[in-house]
């Protein structure tokens, strides 16, 4: 059994009381929630006498007399609320009743009677199904199967569980610390860029805060007051302020196109990287995930990423810089007048804060109603045919309307607000600049009079324009924190599927096959896509090599799921599959992919030509071997009727082929292949009889003497298989020739096999 | 229209007169219908849990077969009703939001520390935006990555601070 959690110590003191001892116990576990359905602990343990569950909690209170900083400062009270045994002798089985969030577990006596052993919460699923079982083993043969040691659940570092053990991600460790170093070796590629960024940002910095000082004190003050050593010396000025502008344009424009190139390679790295790590993960990563959202995740993040990256980071170096220094500057000049203009400071920020928070929120709402709207307007026009059909044009036209008012009364809210806080922040701020001209105006009076007890007038100015270049940055601020918080979620997203471990991973030394005869064996696979609820229930069967072997089964039984396992699309949880008597597991990957092939009824063209879409099995195959792999698959005709021929380019927007066209396409691409063994997945499933029966036989010749697995609903493709297994419920119920099965008048696939027989003379067709 | 489609479309429906809803000795919810000679445990599906859940109950068999349907509940007795509602509310078990204490965005998944009717609860939503189920203009259920549910009864009724921090979501 895989260790739950330890028990606590006022538990297992409580079931020895009670006669019952814990070590003694081959199972156990710990659910959350009581006989009815509140939240407590409950831990239920399978001893040789009975099964014993306890129900108690542990309440946090703060610990008397303990300092307030102290680690120990809080203790668990446990409290004991409900005491159950079951002897042994009387339990019949265990049955789990999934509700719609719990899970019911309900005892069975042997006296037929029922009860509520425990409710569980759906977190506990896994290890609720898992105690079922365990316990009907021990009830069947005295002990609970061994399993291996798994610590998957818990954080390698701080041994914590993750939220999601599906989802390695610890909420813990995470945090942006470890995101920014996480980072970091995306950048240190670009070291010398990102050194000739920060010099040019310093650089920018000091020219900025420069330029006010050239063109207002020393053109104030020196150039036009007579007496001064620079008096007259318009020129210079002009030339000297030219030239800081030059600088810093060519400063901003290195530092931009540096940045700009860092940030393009770092976004297209990271993409690159998250790239690869799809290729890495395991298909269940996919099914578990929207395809569309995934593409809209990577790009949007990696766009965010860049702005931010690219106009972010060094504009808040360059306004910090550019405030330190204006500050620096302006106590130098006049310390006083200096605490004057930084005194609204603190809330004019403040101002800008909680108004972009407030945009924030208005934005989020418009988001959500642009969102609302195109739905209805994407629903409605893919759905025209149906609109027509049912005569709902105007039931639609009001669903627009009402969705379209919402979309423009929350643009209208945005608009309202943009024309009354940003004018009346500017006015804050054009205040604070009043303050400026009035104190300092004061000052330059008090200077005239007595020379040295204020400022001069120059000083002044130069003030005023520091004034500007304070609050400019201010107003960026205010913003960056909300970029910085997109900019780092955007990071978390696009570092989750890097960090994502592949659940189905090639071992270390993995086994490479030549080649392959084709001998495939399942034995005793289980295998369940969610916890519980098992697909393949101890299915063994063996096909000699160049057999083909036929599987049939209701929908839903479970044949698919056969084909995903021989493919290692997902890994069997008990039993094994080999391949020329190697486990699977064992081979690598590339000689299963090599060797194995599959056609399924849901066929994928990549957008290209017919000729890369049937190459992409084998790219080295010659020109002809695809034409006889498209003459064996019978599509070689119809690609022929098209004027492009081989060369006709297929996807959206192009040309549009038929499910049957398609399907027969990635049949010519499978034998192209010419893999050993080959998997027909409901290969036909799409075609009309006429397409069937045509494919058939061209499916006949390429299956002679390679391994076969024939997945089919319909039993008259099946009927020349070597051999046949029917599976129902995810188990093997009959197996044998299509003779020997259709013999047995009270057989699942005599009786699949008849119905069908009808429908088809219902139809017109006669087998 | 739809009555001329034929007997396919008859609903097998459970009244007073044709079934007995109980509890077992334990328990467990258990109906007899004599017309379908079954009596044993009754497993309860709603057709339209969003809309009501006082119509349109299935009453199934332990193998999750429709045994018949109570279109309305108001034609049972309290008692009987009372049976329903209880195990209907068992089933449908979902802990309301009262109040969001904590909500962290981190690695595409929200973190969540709620006060509920059942006391504190936290749990993690993989999937956000499409892990939130309308039923209703102002009602919605949270799904965690378990598959456990959480009804926010109303959001509107939320307090501020709880409704910013899930309105980016809503």
């Amino acid at each position: 059994m895989k260790p739950m959690r330890k028990i606590p110590a006022e538990v297992t003191e409580v079931f020895r009381k009670k006669g019952v001892f814990t070590e003694d116990a081959p199972i156990f576990i710990r659910t959350d929630m009581g006989r009815e359905e509140f939240y407590c602990d409950a831990y239920t343990v399978l001893v040789p006498e009975g099964i014993a569950t306890l129900f108690c909690s542990f309440d946090l209170r703060g610990k008397r007399g303990a300092s307030l900083f102290s680690r120990e400062r809080t203790e668990k009270v446990f409290r004991e609320i409900e005491y159950v045994f079951v002897p042994l002798e009387e339990v019949e089985e265990i049955k789990v009743e999934e509700q719609v969030s719990v899970l019911r577990t309900v005892l069975k006596r042997k006296s037929g009677e029922e009860e509520i052993l425990f409710w569980a919460g759906a977190a506990c699923r896994s290890d609720v199904y898992r105690f079922s079982e365990g316990l009907a083993s021990y009830l069947k043969e005295g002990k609970v199967p061994e399993e291996p040691v798994e610590q998957k659940d818990l954080c390698p570092r701080c041994h914590m569980p993750y939220a999601d053990p599906r989802h390695r991600i610890c909420k813990k460790c995470m945090g942006k610390k470890s995101l920014v170093k996480k980072l970091l070796p995306f950048f240190f590629r670009y070291k010398l860029q990102i050194a000739l960024v920060f010099l040019s940002v310093l650089l920018s910095g000091a020219v900025s805060v420069i330029t006010p000082y050239l063109n207002s004190k020393v053109l104030y003050d020196e150039v036009l007051t007579p007496g001064s050593s620079l008096y007259g010396q318009i020129l210079v000025l002009v030339l000297s302020v030219a030239s800081a502008a030059l600088l810093s344009a060519f400063i901003k424009m290195v530092n931009t196109m540096v940045g700009a190139k860092v940030s393009s390679f770092v976004v297209y790295d990271l993409k690159k990287t998250i790239f690869s790590s799809f290729e890495r993960l395991s298909y269940s990563f996919f099914t578990s995930r929207h395809t569309g959202r995934l593409i809209t995740q990577i790009n949007s993040d990696a766009e965010t990423l860049y702005w931010f990256f690219c106009d972010g980071v060094p504009y808040f170096l360059t306004n910090i810089l550019q405030i330190v220094g204006v500050i620096a500057v302006m106590l130098w000049t006049a310390p006083l007048l200096t605490l004057f203009v930084l005194l609204p400071v603190p809330f004019v920020f403040g101002g800008y804060w909680v108004t972009l928070r407030l945009f924030r929120r208005l934005h989020a709402e418009n988001h959500t109603h642009r969102s609302r709207f195109n739905s209805v307007l994407s629903d409605v026009l893919g759905g025209m045919r149906i609109v027509k059909a049912f005569s709902r044009e105007e039931a639609e036209v009001a669903r627009f309307d009402a969705k379209s008012r919402e979309l423009a009364g929350s643009t209208l809210h945005i608009n309202l607000r943009n024309h009354t806080v940003f004018p009346l922040l500017n006015l804050a701020v054009r205040l604070s600049t009043y303050m400026v001209w009035g104190f300092g105006g004061y000052f330059v009076l008090k200077e005239s009079l007595t020379p040295g007890s204020g400022i001069s007038y120059g000083e002044l100015n130069l003030f005023v324009s520091y004034l500007t270049m304070l609050y400019t940055p201010l107003n960026f601020f205010a913003g960056f924190f909300n970029h910085m918080a997109s900019g780092l979620n955007a990071l978390q997203r696009l570092f989750e599927i890097m960090d994502t471990e592949p659940e189905v991973k090639e071992k270390d030394d993995p086994v490479e096959l030549e080649c392959v005869r084709g001998d495939v064996e399942f034995s005793h696979v289980n295998f369940s896509y969610a916890p519980g609820k098992r697909t393949i229930h101890d299915v063994s069967f063996f096909v000699p090599a160049g057999q083909t072997l036929g599987i049939v089964g209701h929908t839903g039984a479970g044949k698919s799921t056969l084909a995903n396992l021989l493919t290692r699309l997902y890994d069997v949880e008990s039993g094994r599959i080999t391949i020329d008597g190697v486990d699977i597991r064992d081979l690598s990957f590339q000689t299963l992919r090599r060797h194995v092939a599959i056609v399924s009824q849901e066929t994928y063209l990549f957008r290209g030509t017919i000729l890369e879409n049937i190459r992409y099995a084998n790219p080295e195959a010659t020109r002809e071997e695809v034409i006889r792999a498209s003459r064996a698959a019978g599509c070689h005709d119809f690609i022929m009727s098209f004027p492009e021929g081989y060369e006709t380019v297929v996807g959206f927007d192009k040309k549009s082929l038929s499910g049957g066209e398609k399907q027969r396409i990635s049949i010519a691409r499978a034998i192209l292949k010419d893999p050993a063994i080959l998997i027909l997945d409901e290969a036909t499933a799409a075609m009309d009889t006429k397409t069937e029966r045509h494919i058939q036989s061209a499916l006949e010749k390429i299956t002679q003497n390679r391994t076969t697995l024939t997945i089919a609903h319909r039993l008259s493709t099946l009927r020349d298989a070597d051999f046949l297994i029917v599976i129902q419920g995810g188990e093997v119920v009959e197996n044998g020739t299509h003779q020997a099965l259709l013999e047995k008048e009270d057989g699942v696939y005599h009786k699949l096999y008849r119905l069908q027989m009808e429908a088809m003379r219902t139809i017109g067709i006669e087998e | 229209m739809i009555d001329n489609v034929g007997s396919a479309t008859e609903l097998f429906r459970l009244m007073p007169e044709n079934c007995r809803l109980y509890l077992s000795e334990k328990g467990l919810l258990r109906v007899s219908i004599p017309q379908k000679e079954y009596e044993g445990r009754a497993f309860l599906a709603l057709a339209f849990p969003f809309e009501t859940k006082v119509e349109y109950i299935a009453v199934q068999n332990e193998a999750k077969e429709e045994l018949g349907m109570i279109v309305s509940l108001s034609d049972f007795d309290s008692e009987t009703g009372t049976l329903v509602e209880a195990e209907l509310k068992k089933k449908y078990f979902a802990p309301k939001i009262l109040r969001i204490t904590k909500l962290q965005e981190k690695y595409g998944s929200t973190f969540w520390d709620c006060e509920t009717d059942h006391g504190p609860l936290s749990f993690t939503v993989k999937d956000t935006h499409r892990s939130f189920l309308r039923a209703g203009e102002d009602r919605i259920f949270v799904v965690d990555h378990n598959g456990c549910r959480y009804e926010i009864e109303s959001i509107s009724g939320l307090d501020k601070k709880s409704h910013s921090k899930i309105e980016l979501y809503l």
